[in-house]
């Protein structure tokens, strides 16, 4: 449209200048600006050029990202995918002009259940195992709901035997209509705690000072009392492995590779809604390799994060990307383990 | 507080070194490096025949350079794994016996985390996002609850494997190092090469990397399309790159702002200072060390083990075997909070 073409001569010679932008984040992959535009709030994700890679590399792989990116983001949403919309493209400052969606990254929601959790004590089943490294030990796959267990069973086990793939344990959501309101509700409310507490308590995690005592009784100062019992929060991570499961099934059956499927990847708006973000990396591809590689990816970003939710958190997932689509879940599933070996497999000589 | 000797042996490196946890000082860190000639790598069976014929020289030497006696030594570290295993097991042979021989208790280290701690211990960061890049490791590593816990990785070969056989085609010295020789051949290239770029999510691929620039060099240098110079250049640009992009992904997922490169190819001053560009866009702040401490060296051991140690713990004689197979997140870390 010749209004945004003329909007945007006028963005590059002054108003989309970086400095008068207000940059919010800076992830891995650009900085992102809000701003307004057209009379409507907005987000700007910008593509600056990476200092550390050489000109020519660098050209080309934010050109192919940018592509990638709306590729991603417009395939989602014809699938029926929630994803930002994207206004318009500055293809010469290398931004994308997207919707602003207003709620929490799934990675903050967590951030804060596991934040609850230190606060009513609630023991969190599995304390000094690794399950990336002990998984391939427990050998049921149906279910592996009772986490104490299994994880009491294989603890301090080294995997110095030759492993050989095993299939993922998965777990089947059991979520009933009741609980499944309740935890919607629980949910709405977290989304609807903005700044001042979501910032605290990342801006922490962001120090990593470790979980020095000085630092929890700041933190008990402003957070917000959620009363949680045991079983609702687990609902409530129930909840969202269902989302996952569900929204990363339907991206598979279109042959939509994410590509860096992570916690802070994935926002619950204020409809509860799952948003997926950040298609830099995304290809379309038909291949099950691909998918699955899709899925590791999301499952250590599980693990290293969120160790305290992560063994049922990833098989919940599982379970729900496995109930919507038997046929793909299964052939994605079975070479999920064989990629899973090559990770492990990887500890050789240093 | 203790003084820990630490052994390492889990490849072409035989070090051995001595540290004082009082202090906080080394006293000592001797090493020796098999060398193998141009266009050849270090096999197992040889390796170990060297690590054999100089280990107990090289032990001589490091308790006279801390100027110390047997008795001083309160623990003995070894390293466990990974790594190959003949020269593991030579190391650990010794390290068994002195302990038995000295009266000694004896502590049994993952080499990586002796690589991290170690950096951790020069450089004084304190929960920094490691970038561990050796020969036989590439690891994206950041600490959670008790674990080093592998955010990214090599699915296949290492970093510092795909540079040293790539060194092999281009039939350069492996003295000091395959690896220093790129680095030094790659400050005169100017000509960027396309070479695939392979990240997945948080991983990196680098076998297909290898093999593509294998089979496209001879080519390209009989054409006089690039020279060598540019190869080690067009190489070390894009799979830095990729290791750096995979580092500050992690970093933004976990939010932290410190980097520690740590490992052979750690030492490698381009790879620093690509890590540092990064870091200055950031905000973050780098943590590199030199050779002296990149480079496997018996000084890390001792630091790990000393650490453990200083927990209450050591390894029973019977548990003090080798294994190849160890990964950095089967730790347990009882040191950290």
């Amino acid at each position: 449209m010749s209004h945004i073409a003329k909007k945007f001569k006028l963005t590059e010679s002054e108003a989309m200048d970086s400095s008068m932008l207000i940059c919010f984040k800076q992830g891995a992959e650009g900085r992102i600006f809000k701003t307004n535009y057209l009379g409507k709030e907005v987000l700007v994700k910008e593509r600056f050029s990476k200092k550390y890679r050489h000109p020519d590399l660098d050209k080309v792989l934010t050109k192919e990202r940018i592509t990638s990116e709306i590729r991603g983001l417009m395939k989602c949403r014809t699938a029926g995918i929630r994803t930002p919309a994207v206004y318009a493209v500055n293809s010469v400052q290398n931004q994308i002009i997207m919707e602003l969606v207003d709620g929490k990254t799934v990675k903050d929601v967590l951030l804060v259940l596991e934040q609850n959790m230190k606060h009513n004590n609630i023991s969190t089943e599995e304390d000094n195992d690794y399950e990336m490294s002990v998984d391939e030990d427990s050998g049921d796959e149906e279910d592996a709901v009772d986490s104490s267990e299994v994880n009491g069973k294989i603890k301090n086990k080294q995997s110095s035997v030759p492993p050989t793939p095993v299939a993922p344990s998965v777990s089947e959501i059991s979520l009933s209509n009741d609980d499944k309101t309740k935890a919607q509700t629980f949910l709405s409310n977290i989304i609807a705690y903005t700044g001042e507490i979501n910032l605290s308590i990342s801006s922490d995690r962001e120090s990593n000072r470790g979980k020095d005592s000085e630092k929890s009784n700041q933190e008990s100062g402003n957070l917000p009392t959620f009363q949680l019992s045991k079983d609702e929060l687990f609902n409530l991570i129930k909840l969202l492995s269902l989302q996952i499961g569900q929204t990363l099934s339907t991206m598979h059956a279109n042959n939509i590779i994410h590509g860096d499927l992570t916690t802070s990847n994935m926002i619950v708006d204020r409809n509860n809604c799952l948003v997926l973000i950040d298609f830099g990396l995304s290809v379309i591809k038909v291949s099950t390799e691909d998918k699955a590689v899709d899925l590791y990816v999301l499952k250590r970003a599980i693990l290293s994060l969120h160790s305290i939710f992560s063994r049922n958190m990833f098989d919940w997932v599982l379970g729900a990307y496995r109930r919507e689509n038997k046929k793909q879940a299964e052939a994605v599933l079975k070479t999920f383990a064989e990629v899973e070996m090559r990770g492990r497999k990887r500890c050789m000589v240093g | 507080m203790v003084i820990a000797i630490g052994f390492e042996g889990s490849a072409n490196k035989l070090g051995i070194g001595i540290v004082d946890t009082k202090t906080n000082t080394i006293l000592s860190n001797c090493r020796r490096t098999y060398v193998t000639p141009p266009g050849e790598g270090f096999l197992p069976r040889e390796t170990a025949q060297h690590h054999k014929s100089k280990v107990l020289e090289v032990l001589k030497e490091a308790l006279a350079e801390a100027k110390l006696s047997q008795d001083d030594i309160d623990v003995i570290c070894y390293t466990k794994g990974p790594g190959m295993g003949g020269p593991l097991q030579v190391v650990a042979i010794v390290a068994r016996t002195l302990a038995l021989l000295w009266n000694k208790p004896i502590v049994g280290v993952n080499h990586c985390i002796g690589h991290i701690e170690m950096g951790r211990n020069v450089t004084k960061c304190e929960n920094p996002t490691v970038l561990y890049v050796s020969g036989g490791n590439t690891q994206v590593i950041a600490y959670s609850r008790q674990r080093y816990r592998i955010f990214g990785e090599t699915i296949d070969i290492a970093v510092g494997n795909c540079l040293d056989r790539f060194a092999r085609v281009l039939k350069l010295s492996n003295d000091p190092s395959p690896g220093y020789n790129i680095e030094q051949m790659a400050k005169k290239g100017t000509k960027l090469m396309s070479i695939p770029y392979c990240v997945k999510g948080m991983d990196v691929s680098l076998s297909g990397i290898l093999s593509y620039i294998e089979s496209r060099a001879p080519g390209w240098l009989d054409q006089g399309e690039c020279t060598p110079e540019d190869l080690c250049f067009s190489l070390q640009e894009t799979v830095f790159a990729m290791l750096v992009e995979t580092t500050e992904r992690a970093m933004a997922h976990t939010g932290s702002n410190e980097v520690l490169i740590v490992g052979g190819v750690g030492c490698n001053l381009r790879l620093q200072e690509m890590m540092r560009l990064m870091c200055d866009e950031r905000g973050a702040t780098l943590y590199a060390t030199d050779e002296r401490y990149c480079i496997d060296n018996g000084a890390m051991i001792a630091v790990a083990g000393a650490l453990e140690f200083e927990t209450g713990q050591s390894t029973k004689l019977e548990d003090t075997f080798v294994t190849q197979r160890y990964r950095t997140d089967e730790v347990f870390i009882s040191w950290r909070t």
